[in-house]
């Protein structure tokens, strides 16, 4: 085991301890989902994570919405937007904010203080924007040689595809996950977009920044982590390439169907478009589904003894279970089911079902707060819990530089003199600049 | 050493969630012993073209476990309760998916392990929690997709909802689950102490960020998702034009450009400056009310290029895209060749295979992955572990092995 003093193991009936990563600080400078998920968990965990924002480009939505736009409280865009938007709210948990124009000396100066007093730096910026802001590893080591820094990229930060743009949509398909979907009598063109490889980069930038952690501290290193969040998705997919060299043609596209499980699929219920999920994978369950949706008779079919008898019989089997759910509202036959120890779920919707759902709020995946004066809205919290630690941190997103003089001064010992011609310059404020949603201009490579 | 060389975790209970988190610790180092009931886990049998036979061949188990120890043992008798008693007692980490409530009622409540090993983290990884209303319910990926609040709007408006591809639905849990595990040996450093972590995988899918903000929005605003056919849904100017995945030749490419404002990168894409002097182009208003016949462009251009042709140009008009890979494109991709991103090992059972990983590439100076070992073979560290770990006469392992006894095959369970 790790050698650890004796004298420190505390007894365990006292005190929770103090979260993971209190004490630690944390830069970040990410934009959209994956980097700032993973801020918001360290966050979660007790570190101090101070973004680092700049008023020359608006991350929060246009810096002028249209009056009315979706997304804002109560409908209301009011004077500061970027500081009302849901989806920037929503993400961004847990942080101190401070705005610096990284094209600027100093900005730069600024950042390099603020890295001098952090454990953990990472960035999302693709590899086009870490050369042109100076944010390169060797650059960041520079300014303080033990960081732990994680990279997240689209694909990497080496290679053919390096310079290459992605979104979580454009990486579900090149890391094999969207062949997989979809129903298979319509072609891929039909897909939904989904962005479900952001979450699996912010589980993995934070896997990646822990392991750093403990690297550290055994060796006294800094480290630095290059994460293409292609390979991150691909990581969740690795038995279809395993399958692929062992079987030589690809395994095929089954929607809903199951390529053993039966009965297995997604079912109608009672209210229009709403529907229920059920799988039966063992023989136990096989039986306990049939007697409660009152279809013993399949019990007495030989053929369907065997989950191989059982799958080539499962547009029946399905179908039995679809008349069953078909006269059910949605919950009833999940509660019915699960009472018989089959597996069976209501889709949920993540909204207005998950807002109203007892499993939501009873283990505080959202909980009731009025973060700036906003109003009181259900706010997304840490979704997991440590029993013998003090409870997760759970503080609003912060507004645009609203901790500039905080950190600028109180943590790097800046004047208020020095701080107000900072303003002047604009090289730090709380106020996007006009012209901050200009999107960037392509680099050529 | 790989950074989590002196780590050990026992891994207990079925299920891709808890297996996938102990993969990420076992390529960094960790040394986890999986314990497999006699029969073996339900993943050596579980393979994506039907049920396989032959347990030491299902590429399910072979890409979850690499790099793991195998101990069989039946966890519901009392020598085998008392096994994992004693592993647990020495371990860093147990990482279990039993039904909440088994540990207890078999005498391992997590106060039981804190007393006898208080830097022990206990890593509870189960569908609904150790806690709620639904703590006792029953899952498997489609079901748990169900509950995850991501599975509503896939598919098309007029059928029913699709489940996500393998066993997406519970691995990403487990992919959470290990930077807090991580977390936790790192704290222990200063205080000694250990903790209980618990995870329900319906949560850690509720948490994700395209579910956040989702129900932000919601909150903030009163708007509800819609389920949309992404091709007929153009309700405003800044829905995507060109937005959603294309057929070319011999593939698809997936493309998201990010509203209006990449109009010109798409001019630029398809090659046809002309569009820019086209009345029906001209305002972001007359583009909307266009958009088929834009689409018609679009997928005129990419359908008469190759997803390589297409993928080339859209990234060089700087429109964030990707082709539809499958396994055996991306087993000859030239980025992850460039990468080195595949790892080979060789399976007594399977033979030579490429793996994937490790999950990010390490550039400082010190080592943090360990390299990989194949999936363990049923049992084939059970009297290895016996012996070493719990320092079992050898007389005393020879009854604890008969007791959990060799694999029957093709049990039905």
């Amino acid at each position: 085991m790790p050698e650890r003093s004796p004298d420190r193991v505390t007894d365990p009936t006292t005190e929770p301890q103090p979260l993971p990563l209190a004490g630690i600080r944390v830069v970040e400078i990410a934009e959209i989902w994956a980097g700032p998920v993973m801020g918001a968990m360290l966050g979660d965990l007790g570190a101090d994570v101070v973004k680092v924002e700049a008023i020359q480009r608006s991350a929060r939505g246009a810096v002028r919405p249209l009056p009315g736009s979706p997304g804002y409280p109560n409908g209301e865009i009011g004077d500061d937007p970027w500081n009302r938007s849901a989806a920037f709210n929503a993400i961004n948990r847990n942080k101190r904010d401070v705005t610096l124009d990284l094209h600027t000396p100093r900005g730069q100066a600024l950042l390099d203080a603020l890295l001098a007093h952090a454990d953990i730096v990472f960035t999302n910026l693709s590899v086009d924007a870490q050369e042109s802001l100076n944010l390169l590893p060797e650059r960041l080591h520079r300014a303080n040689p033990r960081l732990i820094v994680v990279l997240l990229t689209g694909f990497g930060m080496t290679g053919p595809y390096r310079y290459y743009r992605s979104m979580g949509m454009t990486l579900d398909g090149a890391s094999g996950h969207s062949v997989l979907r979809g129903y298979p009598d319509l072609d891929l063109s039909t897909l939904t977009p989904v962005h479900h490889p952001d979450g699996i980069s912010a589980a993995t930038g934070l896997y990646c920044a822990m392991l750093g952690l403990e690297a550290r501290a055994q060796s006294g290193h800094g480290q630095i982590f290059d994460l293409a969040q292609l390979e991150a998705a691909m990581f969740h997919l690795g038995e279809y390439l395993l399958d692929e060299q062992l079987e030589g043609v690809p395994a095929p596209r089954l929607g809903n169907d199951h390529p053993w499980m039966a009965p297995h699929g997604c079912f109608p219920a009672i209210e229009d478009d709403t529907w229920v999920a059920v799988a039966v994978d063992t023989a136990a369950r096989w039986q306990s589904l049939a007697r409660t949706i009152g279809r013993e008779d399949l019990l007495d079919r030989p053929e369907l003894a065997t989950i191989e008898g059982r799958h080539a019989a499962r547009d029946q089997l399905n179908a039995a279970v679809a008349a069953w759910v078909r006269g059910r509202d949605r919950f009833e036959a999940e509660r019915t089911l699960q009472a018989a120890g089959v597996p069976a779920a209501a889709v949920l919707r993540p909204d207005v079902d998950h807002l109203a759902h007892a499993q939501i709020r009873e283990r505080e995946v959202v909980v009731d707060a009025d973060f700036h004066g906003l109003g009181t809205f259900a706010y997304p919290h840490g979704p997991w819990r440590l029993v013998d630690s003090a409870p997760l941190a759970f503080a609003p997103a912060p507004r645009l530089g609203e901790h500039n003089r905080e950190i600028l001064g109180g943590l790097l010992g800046l004047t208020d003199a020095e701080i107000a011609t900072l303003e002047a310059d604009q090289i730090i404020g709380t106020r996007p600049l006009e012209t901050a949603d200009a999107p960037v201009a392509v680099r050529r490579h | 050493m790989a950074v989590l060389s002196a780590v050990t975790v026992i891994e207990v209970g079925a299920g891709p969630a808890n297996a996938f988190c102990g993969k990420l610790l076992a390529d960094a180092g960790a040394r986890v012993i999986k314990i497999e009931p006699p029969d073996g886990d339900p993943a050596r049998f579980d393979g994506p073209r039907g049920r396989l036979e032959d347990p030491e061949r299902s590429p399910f188990f072979l890409n979850l476990n690499a790099g793991k120890q195998s101990v069989t043992l039946d966890i519901e008798t009392p020598a085998g309760i008392e096994v994992l008693r004693r592993l647990a007692a020495r371990a860093d980490v147990l990482l279990e998916s039993l039904a909440p409530g088994t540990l207890e009622a078999r005498g391992l409540a997590y106060d039981a392990l804190r007393d006898a090993n208080p830097g022990l983290l206990l890593a509870s990884i189960t569908p609904y929690g150790q806690t709620g209303p639904y703590r006792d319910y029953v899952a498997t990926d489609i079901t748990l997709f169900a509950s995850s609040g991501a599975m509503y709007r896939e598919g098309l408006p007029d059928r029913e909802p699709l489940r996500y591809g393998g066993h997406m639905p519970r691995t990403y849990p487990g992919n959470l689950a290990a930077g807090f595990i991580v977390a936790a040996l790192f704290r222990r450093r200063a205080t000694g102490r250990g903790d209980w972590l618990d995870l329900a995988e319906m949560d850690a899918w509720a948490a994700h960020p395209n579910q956040i903000s989702r129900r932000l929005q919601t909150e903030y605003s009163g708007q509800v998702e819609a389920r949309e056919d992404t091709k007929t849904a153009a309700t405003t100017a800044a829905a995507g034009f060109g937005r959603g995945t294309y057929r070319c030749l011999d593939g698809f490419v997936t493309f998201l450009p990010l509203g209006d404002r990449h109009w010109p990168r798409l001019v630029e894409f398809v090659e046809d400056p002309t569009l820019f002097e086209d009345p029906r182009f001209a305002t972001r208003e007359a583009r909307r009310d266009h958009r088929t016949d834009w689409e018609e462009i679009y997928e005129a251009y990419v359908g008469s290029h190759t997803v390589a042709e297409i993928f080339t140009a859209a990234q060089r008009a700087g429109i964030p895209s990707g082709p539809l890979n499958d396994a055996r494109r991306l087993l000859a991709d030239p980025q992850l060749a460039e990468r080195h991103f595949f790892r080979e090992t060789t399976h007594p059972g399977a033979g030579a295979l490429r793996h994937t990983g490790p999950v990010a590439k390490s550039l400082g100076v010190d080592d943090v992955w360990a390299d990989l070992a194949p999936a363990p073979s049923l049992g084939a560290h059970t009297r290895e572990v016996l012996e070493r770990d719990l320092d079992l006469p050898a007389g005393d392992v020879e009854a604890l092995a008969r007791s959990t006894a060799a694999p029957t095959p093709n049990i039905e369970r």
